[in-house]
């Protein structure tokens, strides 16, 4: 089934790209990006070291790993990750390379095991990453071990049970790198007094697309969706809404929260998290449970917060969290023009069964592999591809200008407001990009 | 049909679900969609689990569970993640997207050719039979790679009239990173 996506062998080497040929794909302003940063393999190696290595990036949700020796394997970038909860109860994360010949360790998506073995030659690590046992040493005598442990990834926080992993030992703490998006983070978060979980396995598809356009669209394109799913959307009662109250607002650059800041005399079926996938109360017990969350929220999180109706979060440069549908989605990159979207489920924890089930409708149905929305998304990140390959145009780059000057800090919410079709959300994230493919690799 | 052995034949019973599929096939390969509803109950299931790879653990009792396929299967219960769980109402609305110039994953259309092989049946009390069938479904499209999925298909169909009709669909997928542009197709 692989063999119509040719799959782009991993390159090792670090990015050619110079630094002034770095500053002339994306103009300063983030409004022309050059199309290359969508195709080039040289760009795209650059971008490994320079972006992906050294930001935080998710690993995963404390709830995927409520036990001592539970496990999941994911990637950072390209790199295969184990993540473990050790027999301590520490989260840990390393890489899933057997240290005698790369072989991966762990063949499974998830699971509990206090044990990793290489099938090659039967070398075996702990859930620690040590390495505890080399079959060979009975008869070559004893290596030493200490120095060939699975490669730690140097640095994991957690905001509020996420996972974070650094490839840089020297990045910011994750709350000053998310800044205040932790407040739009909260602000989702803190309607559930019992916490919510990722509900996986994760659905995962390749894209024959750059990462960068599935992240760009969830930061906050609001505007494309009366036309791209025109043929779904043209004229229905979230669309409206949308158009009425819909903008996005960039705490720092790269990330972005797109919502509706609900009037304050609107009420609490037009403000409530979830009911706009609610087709004219079709659902009742569903209707009932999203008002008493959004009662809840109401006492939990003040005037302000109450009315953001959310659509979408970004935390740069990957992750994505569709609020409107509950889904947390990565992009990982598998070069220039490969992307792999794995995509959990997000619930309250505490949800009944049939709740959870109707919720789970309103993500299945609309996004990820299946979605009859998302077939359209995966159909423009494609065809765009085609776009940035092509040689003649490539002094024509992409325009991000719309609305450009017209973003404004907002009088009540933290970061940059953007209204509905200004494209700032993306200049911002573009001009983050630029700024660390600029950045001196030797810092 | 955990049985080795298949039961004694029903040929008319297999004759008949092979031609439903074969017309049902065809059906959709002519991008029929508004007919291929009339083939559905209105309470149908339309099912796809997800599909992950399990830590492998072996039975003494039973070792050929080891690697049993339902051990791979999300399943549907509310601590899972299935693709597609859809009813009536959701193909329907499927299908009239699907038909319209302006969904532009369908515009140009994609050129579709299922292949239904490997037909079991099973009759069952009341008219109804349970199918297992394995499906090919060949996708092109206009400047994308073209692309196979594999898949199993696990059916119940119903007499309704004189002809049969689909109350429950499972499709299994077999690929394991959903390599194709979406699965959001007729399975």
């Amino acid at each position: 089934m692989r063999s119509t996506l040719e799959r782009t062998p991993a390159l090792p080497s670090q990015g050619t790209v110079e630094p002034s040929a770095a500053a002339s794909l994306v103009s300063a302003d983030g409004i022309h990006v050059a199309r290359s940063i969508f195709v080039d393999p040289a760009i795209y190696a650059a971008e490994k070291h320079l972006i992906f290595a050294r930001s935080w990036l998710f690993l995963g949700h404390e709830s995927q790993l409520p036990q001592p020796g539970d496990f999941l394997t994911t990637r950072l970038a390209e790199t295969p990750v184990i993540v473990t909860r050790s027999r301590g109860g520490a989260i840990r994360a390393h890489v899933n390379s057997c240290s005698h010949r790369g072989l991966p360790v762990c063949r499974a998506d998830l699971g509990n095991a206090h044990r990793f073995v290489c099938p090659y030659h039967g070398w075996t690590y702990d859930g620690d990453g040590a390495l505890v046992a080399v079959p060979q040493e009975r008869k070559v005598g004893r290596i030493d071990r200490s120095s060939l442990g699975l490669p730690a990834v140097p640095r994991i926080e957690s905001y509020r049970g996420f996972l974070f992993g650094s490839l840089d030992a020297q990045i910011e703490p994750l709350a000053d790198y998310l800044g205040d998006m932790r407040f739009y983070l909260d602000t989702y978060l803190d309607r559930f007094p019992g916490g919510i979980e990722l509900v996986g396995p994760p659905q995962k598809w390749r894209l024959r697309a750059n990462w960068k356009l599935p992240y760009e669209n969830q930061l906050g394109d609001l505007g494309h969706a009366s036309y791209l799913h025109g043929a779904l959307f043209a004229t229905n009662d979230a669309g409206r809404e949308t158009e009425a109250h819909g903008f996005a607002m960039v705490p720092r650059a790269g990330h972005s929260a797109s919502l509706r800041l609900m009037p304050e005399e609107s009420t609490a079926e037009e403000r409530a998290w979830g009911i706009e996938g609610v087709s004219a109360g079709m659902d009742p017990e569903l209707l009932r449970y999203l008002l008493a969350v959004q009662a809840e929220a109401e006492r939990r999180l003040g005037p302000l917060r109450a009315r953001i109706k959310g659509l979408t979060l970004g935390i740069y440069p990957n992750l994505n969290f569709v609020w409107s549908n509950h889904a947390l989605r990565v992009s990982h990159p598998c070069g220039p023009d490969e992307t792999e979207i794995w995509t959990w489920l997000v619930l309250p924890k505490d949800a009944p069964d049939s709740i959870r089930r109707a919720l789970r409708g309103q993500y299945n149905y609309v996004l990820g592999p299946g979605g009859i929305v998302e077939q359209e998304d995966s159909e423009a990140w494609a065809q765009q591809w085609i776009g940035s390959r092509s040689d003649y145009p490539q002094d024509r780059p992409y325009h991000y200008g719309l609305g450009a000057g017209q973003e404004r800090p907002h009088p009540e919410l933290p970061g940059m407001a953007s209204g509905l079709f200004n494209e700032y959300y993306a200049r911002a994230f573009y001009q983050r990009w630029r700024a660390d493919m600029l950045r001196d690799e030797r810092a | 049909m955990n049985e080795a052995f298949a039961p004694a034949l029903d040929v008319e019973w297999l004759r008949r679900v092979e031609q439903f599929y074969y017309r049902e096939a065809r059906l959709l390969d002519e991008r029929r969609y508004l007919s291929w509803l009339e083939l559905l109950s209105p309470a149908i299931l339309y099912l796809m689990p997800g599909r992950f790879v399990p830590l492998a653990r072996a039975s003494a009792a039973d070792p050929e569970t080891i690697h049993a396929p339902d051990k791979e299967l999300s399943g549907y219960g509310p601590r899972a993640l299935p693709l597609r769980e859809e009813g009536f109402a959701h193909l329907a609305q499927r299908a009239e997207r699907a038909l319209k110039p302006n969904a532009w994953a369908e515009n140009p259309p994609p050129r579709i050719r299922r292949f239904v092989a490997n037909v079991e049946v099973e009759p069952l009390a009341g008219g109804s039979v349970r199918a297992w069938s394995n499906l090919l479904l060949f996708h092109s499209q206009q400047g994308r790679a073209d692309h196979l999925f594999s898949a199993q298909r696990r059916d119940r169909l119903e007499t309704y009239g004189d002809h049969l009709r689909i109350v429950e669909r499972e499709v299994r997928l077999d690929g394991d990173t959903i390599t194709g542009p979406s699965v959001a197709l007729f399975f």
